[in-house]
């Protein structure tokens, strides 16, 4: 009986915790120039993914979101996806 | 002689130029060869040029759809940049341009460095092999 009142105690949730991939390869830089890695932090909006989707880790995050700033002043990439 | 060089602060800097896709060639050499000599006569470096060319931008500046990217990479004093900005702001060829400060852990001497330490790694083997060497290895480097 205790076990079974256990068992139930512990359905909780649970994640897995992604690893922000800039730190897990060190030799990935960030750059406002590299248009292919910047790309992948973008939803088909436009809008920057947030950290708790994309996983990333809160001073790569920030790098990064200062990278696609700048990238979409010197129109490397979009701010919004195009109007048609 | 140490006081100059203690006022004199380079840091490094990167220039970025959307340059309108119809000026010539010869243009934007000039005006990057003119941005060149500003930084020169103040003392400062251009460590390295990018070119990527004509680019469609994603979306228009100034009614056009592509531009001509150049990247100018410098060391610099920080005054430099009023006068580039001065330069590159009444070109009318320059669709856009921002100025990005390169990090504190950006090292110019990154090259240089690599060649010092193969050069000390280059002296090492030569100490084992000879005392007189190393001092040529050394005056080499320097030159």
């Amino acid at each position: 009986m205790l076990n079974k009142k256990r068992t139930r105690k512990k359905k909780t949730f649970y994640s897995k915790r992604k690893i922000c991939r800039f730190c897990a390869s060190k030799d990935q830089q960030i750059s406002y120039k590299d248009y292919n890695t910047l790309r992948h932090f973008m939803s088909e909006r436009g809008k920057i993914i947030p950290r708790r989707i994309s996983g990333n880790c809160s001073k790569h995050q920030r790098e990064l979101t200062r990278a696609i700033k700048r990238a979409r002043v010197l129109s490397i990439m979009p701010f919004t996806a195009a109007t048609v | 002689m140490t006081s100059v060089q203690e006022d004199l602060i380079l840091r490094g800097y990167e220039l970025c130029l959307i340059i309108n896709p119809e000026t010539a060639d010869a243009d934007v050499e000039a005006l990057l060869h003119d941005i060149g000599t500003l930084i020169a006569n103040r003392k400062g470096n251009v460590l390295k040029h990018e070119k990527w060319g004509k680019k469609n931008l994603k979306f228009p500046i100034k009614k056009q759809n592509k531009g001509n990217y150049c990247f100018l990479c410098f060391m610099a004093e920080p005054q430099v940049l009023r006068d580039i900005d001065r330069a590159v702001r009444y070109n009318e060829s320059v669709m856009r341009y921002a100025v990005m400060a390169l990090g504190r852990d950006f090292s110019p001497e990154a090259p240089a460095q690599e060649a010092q330490t193969s050069a000390a790694a280059a002296a090492a083997i030569a100490e084992e092999k000879d005392d007189a060497a190393p001092e040529d290895v050394s005056s080499a480097a320097d030159a």
